[in-house]
């Protein structure tokens, strides 16, 4: 029950910072942007989106978010209260996975999925993983700049080597699935022929951010 | 009020450059600058090998001057509306406002000056790494549109929102405010009017049919919405306190 009111506070929270309405319009944005563009380019485009935008928002909003609790002495009521760090980190995922999985699967519908529910779990553990390094990072800095410069690094890794891949830049080969984007990139096109190397692969990398994001949590509440 | 104003952005420039944001404004626009420069005409043979198609990215080349010089504008001016952001969250943007400065020395410090810099920079940096040649005026409007829009989307960020979350949000949407330069190529018909109260909208219109009206449109544009954002900044700070 606490973990949904945790969620319910979170989701509540980010509806009052329009975040629902920012994506709104991004929706209106995106589907002007997909109308110039039709065919195999528009599929490619419409899937490189979704995880470039939708499924990453949690890297873009997280530093901002634990930086505003910060400065309103949100973190400190966190810490003598009765929830747990990993509620608090599962909240703080899971509302912005939430947002992600509503606009990530209206936009999915622009292109051409071969299977609507890989998709989705495709958008929810690539906002996982996004959600998480933003969660590391943001336990890690004092300032907004700080946190724009040290995503930097994430957001090369995180989005370069996997565009290049769905763009065929790069090869096709199972090891590129080590990378978490290049697996959730997989599953948001609802490829089944790798589901279990890309389903293996996503929860590994959730289940080792998930211990470093505990341990900087932890390490924010302490200080 | 100017020296005061200085001096607070002095004092920015050396907040940033501790959080290597600094080393941020100096690399990016000379990365981007690189990537198009080099990287455009690679993409142009290479989709000429794979898919047949002559020079298709040849005529945009001038649009990748029109974007490093956004994303130069866009940059600078950025920073300057996160540390306000920064300064609304810790409550001191009130007390900066009652120093010699002023409101006014305030907004120059992170806002204009930024502004002036980004341009400057942007004048050195679009010469170098443009795929074709610029003549002045095309190059001075679209260093002086660039300019104006990066201002303008950050005063937006500072005068609509209240905290940092509010600021990445209404900054990732002002973002397209400059966007709308592509607006005019990419939708025909009367249709693209919709956009017409962004000035960028114009600017685009320029570079198509190259109308001295359109860049008049677009400057008394830019002026209304500095005005309208200085009000609600002002607006917003009184009743905030």
């Amino acid at each position: 029950m606490r973990k949904i009111n945790v969620i319910k506070g979170d989701m509540m929270f980010q509806w009052k910072y329009g975040f629902y309405f920012l994506y709104g319009i991004m929706l209106v944005i995106y589907f002007i942007l997909f109308s110039f563009v039709q065919g195999d380019a528009r599929d490619k485009l419409v899937d490189i989106c979704v995880y470039s935008d939708p499924a990453a928002m949690g890297m873009f909003f997280m530093g901002a978010i634990l930086l505003l609790e910060k400065s309103q002495h949100v973190i400190s009521s966190v810490a003598v209260s009765p929830m747990t760090v990993g509620e608090y980190i599962f909240g703080k995922i899971a509302s912005i996975g939430i947002i992600s999985l509503v606009v990530g699967m209206v936009l999915v519908t622009q292109g051409h999925t071969k299977n609507y529910l890989l998709s989705a779990i495709g958008i929810v553990g690539g906002s996982f993983i996004f959600s998480l390094c933003g969660v590391i990072v943001g336990t890690m800095i004092s300032s907004i700049n700080q946190y724009v410069v040290a995503t930097i690094p994430f957001e090369i890794i995180g989005f370069v080597p996997v565009i290049l891949y769905r763009l065929g830049v790069l090869p096709d080969s199972v090891w590129m699935l080590m990378h978490p984007g290049c697996a959730a990139m997989e599953m948001i096109e609802g490829n089944m022929s790798v589901l279990l190397l890309a389903f293996c692969s996503l929860l590994v990398w959730l289940i080792v951010l998930y211990f470093i994001a505990e341990k900087c949590v932890r390490k924010m509440l302490c200080c | 009020m100017l020296l005061s104003s200085v001096r607070m952005f002095r004092q920015m420039v050396r907040e940033i450059a501790g959080e290597a944001m600094m080393l941020l404004l100096c690399v990016a626009p000379i990365l981007a600058g690189a990537f198009f420069k080099f990287g455009m005409p690679i993409a142009n043979s290479m989709i000429m090998k794979k898919m047949g198609y002559v020079d298709c990215l040849v005529p945009y080349y001038e649009f990748c001057s029109w974007l490093l010089a956004m994303l130069t504008g866009m940059l600078f001016a950025f920073v300057g509306g996160l540390v306000v952001l920064g300064e609304i969250d810790d409550r001191i943007t009130a007390y900066m406002c009652v120093t010699p400065a002023g409101v006014k020395g305030y907004m120059l410090s992170r806002i204009v000056y930024p502004g002036i810099v980004s341009g400057l920079v942007a004048m050195i940096v679009i010469p170098v790494f443009s795929l074709v040649h610029l003549d002045v005026v095309t190059l001075l409007v679209m260093v002086l549109s660039s300019v104006f829009s990066g201002m303008i989307t950050s005063m937006q960020v500072v005068s609509i929102s209240t905290n940092k979350v509010e600021g990445m949000a209404v900054g990732k949407l002002a973002g397209g405010f400059g966007m709308t330069f592509f607006i005019p190529f990419v939708i025909t018909g009367k249709i693209q009017y919709v956009f017409a109260m962004f000035p960028m909208f114009w600017v685009g219109k320029y570079e198509m049919h190259k109308n001295v009206w359109q860049i008049l449109i677009a400057v008394v544009l830019f002026g209304v919405w500095w005005y309208g954002l200085y009000r609600k900044y002002l607006k917003k700070l009184v009743e905030k306190g």
